[in-house]
């Protein structure tokens, strides 16, 4: 794991038990594994900036996120938790400046216990971009509920908003919950949001088993096909390829 | 404009019986008595008025707080008789039904009509070859005393009086609304229809419609209800609840074209029993404030859902509109469009439900809602839940949120159409999915009421 203070146009703060690291002015930063010491944590990715970010399981500890993007700034960031049991945690992001734009891909194994996972977009100036894609699994018994909450304020005209939520329930003893939500206040919007929930198509495991794999295998193979279109979101090589590297 | 004052006219207010402003045990009781209804519903009524009283206002959806249960009147009668033929009905409420239209569509395709005037049905018809079949339609304060069995049995189970306190409310002074028993096998051919009519202002409307479909049978009710407006609010609480048994076939329409002064906090639920189909098709275009979700509960194997729902919120207007549909049972389907314009500030919100219980396997659901925004000053929301607690069912859901397509203007206005004239074309075109649902003279109907509302002539 990485030392925050060690990555290059990144500035590192604890104010009030807050962890505020601010991505400085037309500077691209990319994290993908590092070591986060607060529980709150709180991102500024000042004009012109780009980051990049990877965070895993093991990283997830602070439970509160919050991001502020400024004027033409740039957040790309993946989630990635796997086999994750009982978990709780947010993030706000607030688009504050024009053509701000974040983009959040999700992709999660959860299991035993309750999983509450909260994501808030405030898109608060003109020609900004959210994009939030989440990819769920739900297996043994663990209860799965993903709220989205989207707001487009009345000056956040020209903006874009896009939720995608797909879920595989594994077992009869999961459940999930899902609330994508959007609140429009503008008619200068193109926003939309999709949700699918099912189980894993049952004619592509046989006809993996077919060929010679166990069921386990044909399984593991079709959870990895189910998280693999992630991968054509992403733009920054780094972060693919980590990535890439966590879900096989 | 003259098509504005076909639903916006008033009547001089005149009443055979009132209660007084406000709610208490006593109005309750002046109620009870005044209809000559059994004691046993005297008891539900005062069960429910508790309930009502402990219950909060939703602290979600949009502000009710301007709602003052103190000045509202909860009971109005205008006539103390029903009639059967429409040569009895008092001539001042003969003229406003003649006004709306009610008898001419009776004549025309209809196997049955009823027509309530603010808490009271004023009358009720159902052709005699539906009669002879056994198929009822009567007015539900009727109902206590002539089909006690059947009522006791039914009403309240699928919306008791604690699910929210509109129920409540509702379930303590309810007057008036369509009970409707269709026997085993029988398909009614023709819909029936009723028409509620709020006129005096700051009166509450409380109707109650039970309609229960027996094995086999198929109905097609239609409800369309108006108002004039007023500067103080009125409130219509309704509850509607459908029993569709098995392999039977429900289907309701709704063209709710409230006054803007009306608050409409209705509670409407279905229950399908097995491989039995139930169909809403809900078009809210008026009223201040409407909250109203229609629910199926798909409790047998194989059974149904389609939920069709519009809202057209405009000026001041907030549209809280959308869909519930519970699986509990296996291989069950459902299906959610709704539709929603808001313009001129008005609020359009979809708030649906899909649940998918763990016995439900096979089961399927998908949602789609679509939102247009007219203006700067409107806006539009989105707040589904999609709850899944089996791994065996599948649940699709898509939204969008848009204004009206530039291009799709400029075509209409390069053709000769003037802007607002391309504008009205557009919304008819994306609210067709549900004009097409309804009986041509619906259909046509429901086309005069968008151009109103297009063209700023309501409210």
């Amino acid at each position: 794991m990485k030392d925050l203070k060690l990555i290059k146009n990144l500035e590192v703060k604890l104010e009030a038990k807050t962890l505020v690291l601010t991505v400085k002015k037309r500077c691209t930063v990319e994290i993908i594994s590092a070591k986060f010491l607060a529980k709150k944590i709180k991102v500024i990715v000042q004009a012109g900036a780009k980051l990049n970010l990877l965070i895993s399981r093991t990283q997830l500890k602070p439970e509160n996120w919050k991001f502020v993007l400024q004027e033409q700034s740039q957040l790309a960031q993946v989630i990635y938790l796997k086999n994750q049991s009982a978990l709780q945690f947010s993030q706000q992001f607030s688009l504050v400046g024009r053509q701000a734009s974040q983009q959040t891909l999700l992709a999660g194994q959860f299991k035993a216990g309750q999983t509450k996972i909260d994501l808030a977009v405030k898109q608060l100036a003109r020609q900004t971009s959210s994009q939030i894609i989440i990819k769920a699994l739900a297996e043994s018994n663990g209860q799965t509920q993903i709220t989205v909450d989207n707001l487009i304020t009345k000056v956040a005209t020209e903006s874009l908003a896009n939720i995608t939520q797909q879920s595989l329930i594994l077992s009869p003893q999961a459940q999930v919950i899902i609330r994508p939500n959007l609140v429009i206040n503008n008619n200068e919007v193109l926003a939309s949001h999709a949700a699918t929930l099912g189980d894993l198509d049952n004619q592509a495991l046989i006809y993996l088993q077919e060929r010679g794999l166990t069921y386990m295998q044909a399984k593991e193979l079709l959870v990895q096909s189910f998280f693999r279109p992630l991968l054509h979101q992403l733009n920054s090589a780094t972060i693919k390829s980590a990535f890439c590297k966590l879900i096989s | 404009m003259a098509e504005f004052k076909k639903y916006n006219f008033k009547d001089i207010n005149r009443a055979v019986y009132k209660t007084l402003p406000g709610l208490s045990s006593k109005i309750i009781k002046q109620i009870s008595l005044h209809k000559q209804e059994p004691a046993w519903m005297l008891v539900k009524r005062l069960a429910a008025y508790k309930i009502f009283k402990k219950l909060p206002l939703p602290k979600w959806g949009p502000n009710l707080a301007s709602l003052n249960f103190d000045q509202i009147t909860y009971y109005w009668d205008p006539a103390n008789q029903q009639s059967s033929t429409w040569q009895e009905v008092p001539e001042n409420i003969k003229n406003t039904f003649t006004k709306l239209g009610i008898p001419q569509a009776e004549r025309k395709f209809l196997a049955g009509v009823g027509a309530q005037y603010e808490s009271e049905m004023i009358y009720h018809n159902l052709k005699e070859q539906w009669t002879k079949l056994g198929v009822v339609f009567c007015d539900m304060s009727e109902a206590p005393k002539l089909y006690p069995e059947l009522v006791k049995k039914y009403f309240g189970s699928l919306v008791p009086a604690a699910d929210n306190k509109f129920a409540a409310l509702n379930a303590a002074c309810w007057s008036g609304g369509s009970f409707i028993y269709v026997p085993k096998g029988v398909k009614v051919e023709q819909p029936l229809q009723a028409y509620f009519r709020l006129n005096a202002s700051q009166l509450g409307q409380f109707e109650r419609t039970l309609i229960i479909v027996d094995e086999g049978a198929s109905l097609h009710y239609i409800e369309g209800c108006t108002a004039p407006t007023y500067s103080k609010n009125s409130l219509h609480a309704a509850v509607v609840e459908v029993f569709a048994l098995k392999n039977s076939k429900v289907r309701y329409t709704t063209i709710q074209n409230w006054s803007n002064n009306v608050l409409n906090l209705v509670t409407k639920r279905a229950a399908a029993e097995a491989n039995a189909v139930v169909e809403w098709v809900d078009g809210n275009l008026g009223s201040k404030i409407t909250m109203k979700y229609p629910a199926v509960i798909l409790r047998g194997a194989g059974a149904k859902a389609e939920i069709l729902t519009i809202a057209l919120a405009g000026q001041g207007q907030q549209q809280d509109t959308g869909a519930k549909v519970i699986h509990l049972a296996p291989n069950t389907k459902s299906s959610i469009v709704a539709k929603s314009i808001s313009k001129s500030g008005g609020v359009a919100t979809y708030r649906g439900l899909v649940k998918i219980g763990p016995r439900a396997y096979g089961s399927q659901s998908k949602v789609k809602c679509d939102a247009l925004i007219l203006d700067e000053k409107s806006s539009s929301n989105t707040f589904p839940t999609i709850n899944d607690a089996t791994n065996q069912a599948v649940v699709e859901h898509e939204a969008t949120v848009s204004k009206i397509s530039a291009e799709q203007l400029a075509y209409l206005q390069s053709r000769g159409l003037t802007s607002a004239e391309a504008e009205k074309l557009i919304v008819s075109g994306f609210l067709q999915i549900f004009a097409k649902e309804l009986p041509m003279e619906y259909a046509l109907e429901l086309n005069r009421l968008i151009a109103l509302e297009m063209t700023g002539a309501v409210g």
